[in-house]
């Protein structure tokens, strides 16, 4: 059989301001001049190229192995904890591209910092964004065959290590994208991700909501109010 | 009295079941077990549906392709029509089923808009030769190859066409396209019936198919899974039994259901029990459409005419008068473009006007790349404005929505080429009265072409929910009279024709002064005489709250609730700014840093400047201990990053107004810092923040920028000898590269101290790579900065 390039570039026809706030470390009810985040996001929305990719493979979960062309070996807790009961496992890139990075950049060049900020933290929020617009392409196809997601995993994540991500990126396919990486494993453009998502056929033991409350890192300044 | 029609139920399962779905698909099976698949209809229309469905769903040849049988594309759909046909008993129909082509339609995906069309225009010119009774599209999840698939249908058959989407539990296709908004973009289009299937089971569609039948007159078909399913030991399993999915079949009816079946998990007993639910039962009365004409976009559905709120309609993408956007669209930069577009939906343009008249542009392809662009930005239907038929069909072809052509006037030749675009793509056209052998002065020759018109587009195909009319607008510099008779044409289309009206404003105050007025008042006047939806610029701000303002005069802002938020807002922000009025200017020098007010702070800095206060007094007494009073702050969490960042501007402001009245020489200056972002590392947002911060408390900052080898880092060090060197990194894969600079700046001698920071860093590990200092944050990272100076200058 012919192999697909699963390649979708979601609308998004906003960005999302709270979160774009509590990205920039903005609290509920601060005074701050909203005109600044309007600009922010409206640079993001300008600049962004949202794109994806993704690609499944078959998951022996009690061997942790991703069945591959080359078999890859899930390391550590975390991630095998996550993906148990999966029997397949979907890797996923996303990216808005470089553009709104550069828009940033020259924000702080021109003084106007806190703009600058909030331009990276608005282009978080639209990379996120255009995660959760493929989580809705893969939902309408895998719901239907009886399939429960996991929320996305990505390298950094528990103890899944930052260094595996060549072979998150490579499985994911993210160079269909233009996503690729430093010699140092990291994403360019910068405002990309990696992750996987498993698929369950019967969830046996509830799967770690998605949520600060289960984070580990508990002095997190993304960490969401209660 | 209509009976509602029943449709068979699953096959893939079925084939699946038999063992014969994957050999190498289930359309094949009609090829190698055409009697395996007659067997399986058969028990369908023995059960009591009323048409069939080939096994035609994958039988797409971008879909055969991925299994090398993109060349038997017409003998899989031949085989397959036949084994339906083998099963039929008098009075059954056969639907020609057409599934997903399996691929995204670009820009969502790297499927071109024609390719889609070309491919659907071969299964169903196959399906058609091959005899059935509809074309059926089904589980589609973009609107934008949906309206592939109907053009397709269009363009090789004259088969009633049914379509089908599918949503998902928020109502919505997977890009995003509701029930409502698939009515009015496929209804006007011409096909037969439209409706959904699964995903979903009967419970969770019964909302949208009530949602539906608000927004179509058109019958509606609803093939619910059996229930939302779950996988177990290997298998799909979907709950619902027969009687439980029957259960659901009056209210579907009640809703407006006129065509049921099964989609996933449906057997023939699902099939038997919903014809039994369903004896008897008939077509639901369903309340007539409001009038009006609908425009949508593939997310979101505007009503325009006399029942509704009035509509802005965008006007400024459009290069006509403006020079630079002009050269920018020929240089194919679209920035510009884009940004009038955003800038116009959120001053509240619920419709967007696009006119690409560049002279010396190829305006087809523009027009695509233009609506293509736009349409991935915003939700807003577009107007497509051109007097050329081409590029007007060149936009309504690549809109996933339902257009405006703006305009058709009774100019023979190209008025006829107006209305089939217009008929083609299921798009509403904007009637101008305007004639070639002249202008019609009064409102009641413009009727007469207006009628005239209309008659025309309706004998071509369109009903009355496809058109708007224009008045017309005349400069009131040239004719005292025309504006007057604009008005009048208004309330005489009102009275005559009824159709929703829409007229761009600007025109009337051509040559005049203090334009803005002019305008504002015959919009008024306008929307008074009957206009429902102004050609306008809605950033203008009058524009802006007049419309408002008028919502609440005519009712359709009931009490004003709208219009009162709008001030209240207004109030909020006016009142916010801090008004220390000491009269001391160092103080409110000070608070103004602290406020991070920009203008005012380096106003006041100028302020003290005269008053006679030193560079150093104002740093120190007022800009410093604002940035420290800041930082305080946010060392308690009473204030955040971006605040402070602020603070920070504010100072950069001050220091640069001050340094246009002091030389260089005589500015404050704290000490040296080098910064960078170690090599590997990316990331520059943190060292920014941190290089922000120092140079506006006073201290020289050569940053170096990101990536940076310990050579360079060293090399510069050498040369500019500050007392720190600042390094970042964020990522746990590049404090190698961090340790590694320290260990040759220590090898080297450089006497600088060495200050580090970044997401991944802690004070141990900073020691454990032999870092002078740990910097947790950019305020911190300046205290420390400041600490170190003070213990230089005191040794």
């Amino acid at each position: 059989m012919q192999k697909q390039n699963n390649i979708y570039r979601p609308i998004l026809n906003y960005i999302n301001r709270q979160e774009t706030k509590r990205y920039a470390g903005l609290r509920k009810d601060q005074d701050f001049p909203e005109k600044l985040v309007d600009e922010a996001c409206n640079t993001v929305m300008m600049l962004k190229e949202p794109q994806t990719v993704w690609a499944v493979y078959p998951y022996d979960f009690c061997n942790a192995c991703v069945q591959a062309s080359e078999e890859y070996h899930i390391p550590g807790q975390s991630l095998r904890k996550h993906l148990s009961g999966a029997t397949q496992v979907i890797f996923l890139s996303a990216t808005v591209g470089e553009m709104v990075e550069q828009a940033a950049t020259n924000a702080f060049a021109r003084g106007e910092y806190a703009l600058g900020m909030l331009i990276d933290a608005a282009a978080t929020t639209a990379v996120e964004q255009t995660a959760d617009e493929l989580e809705r392409l893969l939902a309408n196809k895998f719901a239907k065959l009886g399939f429960k997601m996991t929320f996305r995993f990505s390298p950094g994540y528990g103890d899944w290590d930052l260094s595996e991500q060549d072979k998150v990126a490579k499985l994911a396919n993210a160079e269909a994208i233009g996503v690729t990486l430093t010699e140092s494993l990291m994403l360019m453009p910068r405002k990309s991700i990696t992750a996987v998502i498993g698929l369950c056929p019967d969830i046996i033991e509830e799967t770690p909501s998605k949520g600060c409350n289960k984070c580990s890192k508990l002095d997190c300044s993304m960490r969401r109010d209660g | 009295m209509r009976m509602i029609k029943i449709f068979e139920g699953a096959m893939g399962t079925r084939l699946q079941a038999l063992g014969i779905a994957d050999k190498p698909c289930p359309e094949y099976a009609s090829v190698t077990h055409p009697e395996a698949v007659t067997e399986i209809h058969k028990q369908y229309a023995e059960a009591g549906a009323d048409i069939l469905e080939s096994n035609t769903f994958g039988a797409n040849p971008l879909k055969l392709s991925y299994f090398g049988l993109a060349d038997e594309t017409e003998k899989i759909i031949t085989a397959g029509v036949k084994a339906s046909r083998a099963a039929l008993k008098p009075g059954m129909q056969i639907a020609g089923n057409i599934g997903p082509s399996g691929r995204l339609i670009a820009p969502l995906g790297d499927l071109g808009f024609e390719e889609a069309c070309e491919a659907y225009a071969r299964q169903i010119k196959a399906l058609a030769a091959a005899g059935v009774d509809y074309i059926l599209f089904e589980t589609i999840i973009d609107i934008q190859e949906m309206r592939a698939g109907v053009l397709a249908a269009k363009a090789v058959s004259n088969l009633p066409i049914i379509c089908q989407l599918t949503y998902d539990a928020q109502g919505r296709t997977v890009t995003g396209t509701d029930p409502r908004t698939a009515a009015a973009i496929l209804e006007p289009m011409g096909i037969s019936v439209i409706g959904m299937n699964c995903s979903l089971g009967p419970e969770q569609l019964l909302p949208l198919v009530k949602e539906l039948g608000e927004a179509t007159s058109l019958p509606i078909s609803v093939q619910p899974n059996a229930g939302i399913p779950v996988l177990r030991e290997g298998k799909t399993i979907f709950p619902l039994s027969p009687a439980e999915m029957a259960a659901w079949v009056p209210k579907l009816v009640e809703a407006g259901a006129t065509i049921l079946g099964g989609c996933c998990g449906t057997t023939t007993e699902h099939i038997r029990a919903i014809k039994e639910a369903s004896q008897g039962l008939t077509f639901a009365k369903r309340e007539a459409l409001p009038q009006g004409v609908r425009l949508a976009s593939r997310t979101k559905t505007v009503w325009l005419g006399e029942k509704h709120s009035t509509v802005l309609i965008g006007e400024r993408i459009n290069p006509s008068g403006r020079k630079a956007m002009a050269a920018d669209i020929k240089n194919g930069d679209l920035t510009v473009v884009k940004r009038e577009a955003l800038n116009q939906v959120q001053a509240g343009a619920q419709v967007l006007d696009i006119n690409m008249g560049v002279p010396g542009v190829d305006q087809k392809p523009l027009m695509k790349e233009v609506v293509e662009t736009l349409s991935m930005l915003v939700a807003a239907p577009f107007s497509i404005d051109s007097t050329d038929p081409a590029v007007v069909e060149a936009g309504l072809r690549n809109f996933p929505g339902r257009a405006l052509i703006n305009s058709v006037s009774d100019k023979p030749g190209v008025k006829e080429q107006i209305f089939a675009l217009a008929k083609k793509y299921g798009a509403a056209v904007l009637v101008l009265p305007l004639e070639e052998k002249g202008l019609p002065k009064t409102a009641e020759e413009r009727l007469v072409i207006a009628k005239r018109l209309v008659a025309e587009g309706k004998a071509a195909g369109l009903s009355d929910s496809d058109f708007m009319l224009d008045p017309l607008v005349l400069t009131a510099a040239s004719d005292g009279q025309a504006p007057r008779e604009t008005l009048r044409t208004l309330q005489q289309y009102r009275k005559e024709l009824g159709y929703p009206t829409t007229m761009g404003l600007s025109n009337v105050s051509f040559g005049l002064p203090g334009r803005e007025d002019i305008n504002t008042a015959f919009y008024l006047m306008a929307l008074a005489s009957g206009l429902d939806a102004p050609i306008i610029n809605p950033c203008s701000e009058k524009i802006k709250t007049m419309t408002a303002a008028s919502k609440v005069i005519r009712g359709t802002d009931s009490q004003g609730i709208e219009y009162s938020k709008n001030y209240v807002e207004k109030n909020i922000e006016t009142s916010s700014a801090p008004t220390v009025t000491s009269g001391d200017v160092l103080a409110e020098l000070c608070q103004a840093v602290m406020t991070g007010e920009k203008e005012r702070a380096a106003t006041l800095a100028l302020a003290a400047f005269e008053q006679g206060y030193t560079a150093a007094e104002i740093t120190a007494n007022a800009l410093v201990k604002g940035m420290h009073l800041v930082g305080e702050d946010f060392g308690a969490a009473r204030t955040f990053l971006p605040q402070v960042m602020l603070a920070a501007e504010a100072m950069k402001t001050s220091f640069d107004a001050l340094r246009t009245k002091i030389k260089a020489e005589d500015m404050p200056y704290a000490g040296k810092v080098i910064l960078a972002t170690v090599k590997g590392d990316i990331h520059d947002l943190g060292k920014n923040i941190v290089s922000a911060l120092l140079s506006n408390s006073g201290f020289a900052v050569v940053d170096l920028g990101k990536d940076v080898d310990p050579e360079t880092i060293l090399a510069a060090v050498q040369k500019e000898k500050p007392e720190i060197v600042g390094l970042c990194a964020l990522m746990t894969t590049t404090l190698g590269s961090m340790e590694e600079t320290i260990k040759l700046l220590h090898k080297e001698g450089a006497d600088a101290k060495i200050m580090v920071g970044g997401a991944v860093l802690t004070a141990e590990y900073a020691k454990e790579i032999n870092a002078d200092m740990y910097a947790a944050d950019g305020v911190q990272a300046v205290r420390l900065a400041e600490k170190i100076v003070k213990e230089n200058k005191n040794k």
